[in-house]
């Protein structure tokens, strides 16, 4: 959706299903006017997916929903960073600096940057409130 | 619920007297929600709150919990609060009696709109589902 007002997501796991699991509940928290991709696993031969990161689908699915808003990447750990790395790298120039990393925890993250994103706050506040949910105590 | 309103004339009195201080309002909320403070109600008290200037905090008194900003989804679930749990709101603000009202509507009211089903067109192009 170019040209929304509204931040996009992706959430980017190294399990596919993780990855749908937690855009299950960001797009419940978002409404309609948030776009959520999910992006998990990596595919091998013959189309089976094994646990891991695709930068190529991760590139992909920032292709598709962004907007000059933003999109925030929201990811699980490791080299999912480094994935979510090199899909930026593919992307057009004047596309990448409306993309972020979020150093965000990924289920809290993705549901405060869901409600976040949802009240038309920016790329930097969006991320800003998904970090934050790093100190917050459950218990 | 008990509502304590500071809009009486004494108030109003020292109001005027010390223009730092704020127009506020307190209110006990009981929720009415089966499923308790939930996410999706959660996100909806974000979403009420945010269409106000006051600032709006809220404890659980049934179950002790610490006093959250209103605004935030994660620590409005740090409430716990379920159905039935008191929940005291207050709120600081030019707009505080609104505020509190909007919220005490959405808390008192037994159900939303939202209990419904969920609509998902986004899934997208980076949906990474396996086939």
């Amino acid at each position: 959706m170019v040209g929304s007002p509204f931040v996009n997501l992706v959430i980017i796991s190294h399990s596919a299903q993780l990855a749908e699991g937690v855009r299950e509940i960001a797009q419940q928290m978002a409404g309609d006017d948030v776009l959520i991709a999910a992006v998990g696993g990596l595919c091998i031969d013959q189309g089976d997916t094994v646990l891991g990161t695709d930068p190529l689908r991760i590139a992909a699915a920032v292709r598709s929903l962004w907007t000059p808003a933003g999109v925030l990447l929201l990811v699980d750990m490791g080299s999912a960073v480094l994935s979510a790395e090199e899909a930026l790298a593919l992307l057009p120039a004047e596309q990448q600096p409306r993309c972020l990393i979020s150093n965000a925890p990924l289920v809290e993250g993705a549901i405060v940057a869901a409600v976040e994103a949802s009240l038309g706050n920016s790329l930097a506040q969006v991320n800003a409130a998904a970090e934050a949910a790093a100190t917050l105590r459950k218990v | 619920m008990i509502a304590l309103r500071c809009n009486d004339l004494c108030v109003r009195a020292v109001m005027e007297r010390y223009p730092g201080l704020e127009e506020g309002e307190t209110a006990v909320i009981t929720i009415n929600h089966p499923l308790g403070l939930h996410l999706r109600i959660g996100k909806e008290v974000v979403q009420v709150a945010g269409r106000f200037q006051a600032t709006l905090t809220a404890q659980n008194l049934t179950r002790p919990s610490p006093v959250v900003d209103a605004r935030s989804i994660l620590q409005l679930m740090q409430l716990q609060a379920r159905h039935g749990h008191a929940i005291q709101v207050v709120a600081l603000g030019p707009d505080a009696h609104s505020a509190v009202d909007a919220l005490r509507q959405l808390l008192e009211s037994p159900a939303l709109p939202l209990d419904t089903p969920a609509t998902n067109p986004s899934a997208g192009a980076g949906d990474a589902r396996p086939s």
